[in-house]
């Protein structure tokens, strides 16, 4: 891609760089300091000035979080958040892609004011809907259960959107040939539509897994036992406990612990993920 | 999308016209044809779409109407009956309540200062690294690595940053010889801190979604307008800016959302405090409804915020098409 505006020569390319360079930076350092907070010992970590580099560096914090005899478990919430990820983004897809479907492709009832209803989805706040889900959640006593963790977030129209955008643009020709030799549309929509939609599939992916990973409202509202929580309910227990207490070492520590897959599933899978919030803003 | 069914419905009915012969067999045809009509229009499409709508239902349309239900019965989780007591929730949050005003003006505060901001500063740095440079994935992989990571993570790192006693912020400030604030204590200075933190965390969205928009605009027109004599400055009025207009329209609209729905990054931060100086909606929503269980008035906020945010995203829109239109 060429620069789009031309910049006023020499002058504008380095104050560009300058301006670039500062926001790195600015972006950077907190991340970094957070990292290098915990690796520091709880006792020194409020030394000053900040020691950057820990001296000593210590992965005592690590450990801490791990395994002293504390009632909430990071190893647990670590396990808790990815069956609830992983789960989430199987189901998501699936029914997204059988959703998807008609609409990009058949001709059916009602078919307009469906896609609107959900179009309007997507512009709702879905937090208004915590009180009656917790009700219904407390009614069928699944509150600190799995379901509460999943079910709620399966109804993703943002999903629903993006594949049918995805479809539409894949050329009609090789399906209208399997129809032609007598293929249902199941099987069309499995053995020829969805693996050319790949990439629509890996951006939906990444996001839905990082969108479930990183909830913490709904979490915190459904999730009251120390052995259902995730990541970020633990954080915030923590916080709670441990403010008071001066452990920044050991909250720095679990802090970063609950950033490191959504960073590096961002470092590997960066393509998608800006294209997923492409799509989204674009066609919004 | 109108054009394409009323295409189709038109092919449908030129092959049906296509059939004649004895009579007999054209009415047999005719119900197979219907039943067909009813398996391919109806019953097929809705198969597929079945396990969505159910849980879109369930999980999104009924808890919106049950919540609706709830903002007008006295539910408070302790007592298994519940009234209807008309609009005394309402009653209640607007005139005996005392967080209730308190929420809504930092609400309001937290999103006239959010969303011009992030607006602003998300369309420089879009415009920044729209200019290719040897180093642009660094700068674009720094600005996108807090968009994801979790609030919770971010309310406790910047908490760390901005404590006053012993944070590197106040320590840096102090070194420049800038005015060391007591961040998040003073009520005054804390909705700024949440607010800068705010940009920190999520300018990522706003910056690709204008890149994006930015790699839509055709070349040409800056050709065009180079071969006029504009300078650069012209051009950014003349073509990229008014180019934009879509992509910001939905900038503005996600931001708004986004704003009213604010939590995480808020809670740990702050916990709504100092005095109420942060405590948005969706704090007094969670505390109202999770922490004293007064389920009534807690869907009564949940009402009130899903008006607020359908009235304004209806205004926007109307305000953008007006403004195309002209």
């Amino acid at each position: 891609m060429e620069s789009r505006r031309g910049t006023s020569g020499r002058p504008g390319r380095i104050g560009l760089f300058l301006l670039l360079a500062l926001t790195t930076l600015v972006f950077f350092l907190p991340i970094l300091w957070m990292v290098s907070s915990s690796l520091t010992p709880n006792q020194t970590v409020f030394k000053y000035p900040p020691q950057w580099i820990p001296d000593p560096v210590t992965l005592r914090n690590y450990t801490d979080v791990f395994t002293t005899g504390r009632t909430v478990r990071i190893g647990q919430a670590l396990l808790n958040s990815s069956i609830v990820a992983i789960v989430t983004v199987v189901i998501t897809i699936a029914i997204s892609s059988l959703a998807a479907y008609p609409l990009a492709r058949m001709d059916f009832w009602g078919k307009n004011s469906l896609f609107l209803l959900i179009l309007a989805g997507l512009m709702i706040p879905w937090e208004v809907t915590f009180v009656s889900l917790f009700l219904l959640f407390h009614k069928l006593r699944w509150i600190n259960s799995y379901q509460a963790l999943i079910l709620p977030s399966l109804a993703s129209p943002f999903g629903v959107f993006l594949l049918r955008q995805f479809f539409l643009s894949i050329p009609k020709d090789l399906e209208e040939a399997a129809r032609i030799d007598g293929c249902g549309r199941l099987r069309i929509l499995v053995a020829i539509i969805l693996p050319l939609s790949r990439p629509a599939l890996a951006t939906l992916t990444i996001f839905i897994f990082l969108m479930s990973w990183n909830n913490f409202l709904w979490p915190l509202i459904v999730v009251t036992e120390p052995k259902m929580m995730t990541v970020p309910v633990v954080l915030a227990f923590y916080a709670a406990t441990f403010q008071s207490t001066l452990e920044w070492g050991t909250l720095m520590a679990t802090a970063f612990l609950s950033s490191i897959v959504p960073i590096i599933l961002f470092l590997i899978l960066q393509k998608q993920f800006v294209r997923g919030i492409t799509l989204s803003g674009l066609k919004g | 999308m109108h054009n394409l069914c009323f295409k189709n419905r038109e092919t449908l009915s030129n092959r049906s016209g296509r059939i004649d012969g004895d009579p007999e067999k054209l009415a047999l045809s005719s119900l197979q044809r219907r039943i067909r009509r009813i398996k391919e229009r109806v019953a097929i499409p809705y198969c597929f779409l079945l396990p969505f709508l159910t849980v879109y239902f369930i999980f999104l349309i009924f808890p919106i109407g049950q919540g609706l239900y709830v903002s007008f019965t006295d539910w408070d989780m302790m007592r298994p009956e519940k009234h209807f007591v008309g609009f005394d929730n309402f009653r209640f949050l607007f005139f005996r309540d005392s967080q209730f005003w308190p929420s809504v003006k930092a609400t309001l505060w937290y999103l006239v200062l959010n969303v011009p901001a992030k607006i602003a500063l998300g369309l420089l740095f879009a415009l920044a690294l729209n200019q290719r440079m040897r180093s642009t994935v660094i700068h674009r992989t720094a600005i996108f690595i807090p968009f994801v990571i979790n609030t919770a993570a971010i309310g406790l790192l910047w908490s760390w940053i901005l404590d006053p006693q012993v944070g590197i912020l106040n320590y840096y400030l102090a070194k420049l010889g800038l005015p060391v604030q007591k961040w998040l204590v003073e009520p005054t200075w804390t909705m700024f801190a949440v607010v800068g933190v705010t940009i920190w965390w999520s300018i990522a969205f706003n910056t690709i979604v204008f890149l994006a928009g930015l790699q839509e605009i055709p070349e040409k027109f800056y050709e065009a307008a180079k071969i006029d004599g504009a300078n650069p400055w012209n051009c950014f009025w003349s073509i990229t800016l008014p180019c934009l207009m879509p992509t910001t329209m939905f900038v503005t609209i996600m931001q708004i959302i986004g704003s009213f729905q604010a939590f995480g990054n808020i809670y740990l931060l702050t916990g709504g405090g100092p005095v109420n100086a942060t405590r948005v909606l969706m704090i007094h929503l969670y505390e109202t409804g999770f922490s004293y269980f007064k389920m009534g008035p807690a869907s009564a906020i949940a009402v009130i915020l899903f008006v607020l945010v359908m009235v304004l995203t209806i205004l926007q829109l109307k305000l953008f098409r007006r403004r195309a239109e002209s």
